[in-house]
């Protein structure tokens, strides 16, 4: 079971093949028809679980705030303009809200960073495909990433494991894009030196 | 940055994630569909149940009928209020057929109110296209007028005879922010925010339809700004806001801190209003800086850091008296305008600079931050200990990630040299005095020289501070004045207030002392040990209600007795 970057580009495509009209009227019987909201429900149930997991770094945690921003969407949907809005951002302003109410509490914070580092083993159950020095580094990522603010974490995630835009970062923000090219570029520079230190001493090289 | 983009696109690739467990996937969709149903249809089932027992028999249902009209009534009455209908969206779509409005934005400074106004005017969707902002007091600026129409700003300060033109974004680098004016931007950020969990909402719609509909805005535990709300008041028949009243949680009680009064919508302004043409007189100094560098550019640093950053370099600017650069960081204003609002100050050197405190006020995005400086004035030395440096991004589209000081606010101990001594003779009048109360003025019925100063207590105390000096705890001074009583029967003090490090009070010595009502010119005063703790003293003049003293050559120097 393995899903990197190239899974979720795939998924992408999957959605981009529903016209924006087809996905908007899916949204708006999605509010009065279960089988409908079911549908919907499909559509993003991997994108946002991809999001989650890679925001947290542990599959339990993932699922619970995966469940958590479904049962938000299906209580705010009526509320959602697709006028204003493009859904995907809309979904992914709920579900970057939903991360960050977990990580908020820092003791919370400080467990999920535990929890990651010390989890790399068991999940490599899951990465049959990776090797020692992949897990490795993505110990190295965990530690790292959950250390930055959580802004900082979001638009890292949504830029380089979403490849998002700007654009779309600020849409799903609510933000503009010069505020998010200034977020990537101190995050950027931040996490490259929180992983540089342990890949060195670590005799690792990219 | 692109090294550091590519340096992490790098690393991650091919980085393993778990993938999506279908057993998760398929238990998740039964429990959202099992809620999905009752979610949306409760209500309406209920509903028929008890339609169906009212509808057994006539009689039942005649008895049942008037049983819910009496209880829903008083249950309406009691309450005072409808079930609820109202909807902020309600708000949002009002607001897309306004083209005109008029605000008050009244905000309370310390023991007064301020009261601004801006006039909009919004383009067909309801967006705002044009703007006037008058201010008719910005602390040493006097007043300002700023007026932004078709993308371009230009603002009016009569005071300084300045107009300045060129600016880009001008109301924000003024620290006026014209999208938290905006009552549409207002409305619809409570609504992503509501729907976010970022606020929480209680909508009250009374049964009179002349009685506004009243929102409260609150703000979630450990959040930045859980000790603040709003209040929004709604016409219950335009849907449109009228009021908006903004208080913070101070000594557990909720003090009023902005009211904004919304009024005159769809009412026609004057097209001149947008333009200051025929406002500014031919001899004003006319400034364009389009191509000045505005504030700190961010780079790599955080928030925080930029905030507190852009303090040290004001500082630093001021203390080269590069007011050209000191300017651009604060409020990008020009050379000589910066100079004036230093006042001729010489700032020697950086005394201590505290890291900026994000300000928890919901409508500000900003930074606060605190610092010492070293300054001489006219011979002597001071710290100005700058309480409040007010610090906000500025994201234009010409000007990203840009960090900008829009106010700073402070007070200024004295601070003598080992052979420094305090002597007031008031021959250049209240110079280095404050604090003020009842009248305090300068009078010809001196005891030395040609002036003295006169303290008037009226229906409260009159009272005036000197400027601080440092001092040693442990260490004796003296302090000295000759008083005299102009009239009244009360009593007057000549007071030494030891204060801390920060100016906190640690004690006062000689307080109320003055009990001998002298008719002449007559010494008052001692020697005082400055008590454990203190670092700094003022020297307090006061006298009580309905007496007027006069105080002239008040000396306060270390005692030779030691």
């Amino acid at each position: 079971m393995i899903g990197g970057t190239e899974k979720k580009r795939t998924q992408s495509q999957t959605i981009m093949t529903f016209s924006e009209e087809e996905n908007n009227d899916l949204i708006q019987r999605a509010c009065s028809d279960p089988d409908a909201f079911a549908q919907l429900y499909l559509l993003y149930y991997d994108d946002v679980f991809h999001y989650c997991i890679r925001r947290l770094f542990d599959r339990h945690s993932a699922e619970d705030v995966t469940s958590t921003i479904f049962f938000k969407v299906m209580h705010n949907l009526s509320s959602f303009d697709g006028k204003v809005n493009k859904f995907q951002h809309w979904l992914f302003r709920i579900a970057t809200n939903a991360v960050n109410d977990h990580l908020r509490d820092a003791k919370r914070r400080s467990d999920a960073i535990e929890k990651a580092v010390t989890n790399t083993r068991a999940e490599s159950d899951y990465a049959i495909d990776s090797n020692e020095e992949l897990l490795e580094r993505k110990a190295i990522l965990k530690k790292a990433l959950l250390s930055l603010k959580p802004k900082y974490q979001t638009v890292i995630t949504l830029h380089f494991f979403e490849n998002m835009k700007l654009i779309e970062i600020a849409a799903c923000l609510g933000t503009n894009p010069s505020t998010v090219r200034g977020w990537l570029s101190r995050a950027t520079a931040k996490l490259r030196k929180k992983l540089d230190t342990p890949m060195k001493n670590r005799g690792l090289r990219l | 940055m692109k090294d550091n983009q590519k340096y992490i696109e790098e690393f991650v690739n091919n980085i393993p994630f778990d993938a999506p467990d279908s057993r998760h996937r398929n238990k998740l969709k039964t429990e959202l569909l099992n809620t999905f149903p009752k979610h949306r249809l409760q209500p309406t089932v209920r509903t028929v149940n008890v339609w169906r027992i009212i509808m057994r028999s006539r009689i039942s249902k005649l008895a049942a009928a008037v049983v819910i009209i009496i209880v829903v009534g008083t249950f309406l009455y009691t309450h005072n209020i409808v079930p609820t209908a109202y909807a902020l969206q309600d708000t949002i779509e009002a607001y897309n057929s306004i083209a005109s409005l008029h605000i008050k934005i009244s905000d309370i400074v310390g023991l007064e109110t301020r009261t601004d106004e801006v006039w909009l005017e919004c383009d067909s969707y309801g967006n705002i296209s044009r703007i006037r902002y008058h201010a008719p007091d910005s602390g040493q600026l006097g007043s300002l007028t700023i007026v932004e129409s078709d993308g371009k700003s230009e603002a009016w300060l009569p005071r300084l005879n300045v107009h300045l033109s060129g600016y880009r974004n001008l109301g924000a680098i003024l620290g006026v922010d014209v999208s938290q004016v905006d009552p549409k931007g207002l409305v619809e950020r409570l609504y992503q925010q509501e729907l976010l969990g970022e606020v929480i909402l209680d909508v009250n719609e009374p049964v009179q339809k002349d009685k506004p509909i009243v929102v409260t805005v609150m703000y979630p535990k450990g959040s930045l700004s859980e000790n603040w709300k709003k209040v929004l008041y709604v016409d219950q028949a335009t849907k449109l806001v009228k009021k908006i009243e903004k208080f913070e949680l101070r000594d557990s009680q909720y003090q009023l801190m902005e009211t904004r009064e919304l009024f005159d919508y769809n009412q026609q302004i004057d097209p001149a209003m947008f333009s200051l043409e025929g406002e500014i007189p031919s001899d004003a100094k006319v400034i364009d800086i389009i191509d000045v560098e505005v504030g700190l550019l961010q780079g790599d640093m955080t928030d925080q850091e930029a905030a507190t950053e852009i303090t040290r370099q004001l500082f630093e600017m001021a203390i080269a008296k590069d007011y050209t650069r000191a300017g651009q960081l604060l409020i990008v204003g020009p050379a000589f305008l910066t100079e004036q609002l230093f006042e001729g100050i010489n700032l020697i050197e950086i005394t201590s600079i505290e890291p900026a405190r994000p300000s928890t006020d919901p409508d500000e995005k900003g930074f606060y931050c605190s610092g010492k400086v070293l300054l001489e004035s006219g011979g002597l030395f001071y710290v100005q200990n700058v309480s409040e440096v007010k610090i906000r991004q500025i994201n234009t589209a010409s000007e990203p990630n840009r960090w900008m000081i829009t106010g700073l606010s402070g007070n200024v101990y004295l601070l003598p040299d080992e052979s420094f001594q305090g002597f007031f003779g008031f021959e250049n009048g209240l110079t280095g005095w404050s604090s003020f109360q009842g009248s305090v003025s300068v009078t010809s019925d001196s005891c030395t020289g040609s002036q003295a100063c006169q303290i008037e207590g009226r229906d409260s105390e009159g009272a005036a501070n000197s400027p601080y000096f440092r001092v040693t705890a442990g260490k004796a001074y003296e302090l000295k004045s000759y008083v005299k009583l102009l009239s009244g029967t009360g009593d007057y003090m000549v007071t030494i207030a030891w204060l801390d490090n920060v100016g906190g009070l640690v004690r006062y010595d000689n307080d109320w002392a003055g009990k001998n009502r002298p008719a002449s010119y007559t010494l008052h005063g001692g020697t005082f040990v400055a008590p454990e703790g203190a670092a700094l003293c003022t020297i307090m003049l006061g006298v009580q209600p309905g007496s007027t003293y006069l105080f002239d050559d008040i000396e306060f120097v270390p005692s030779s007795e030691e």
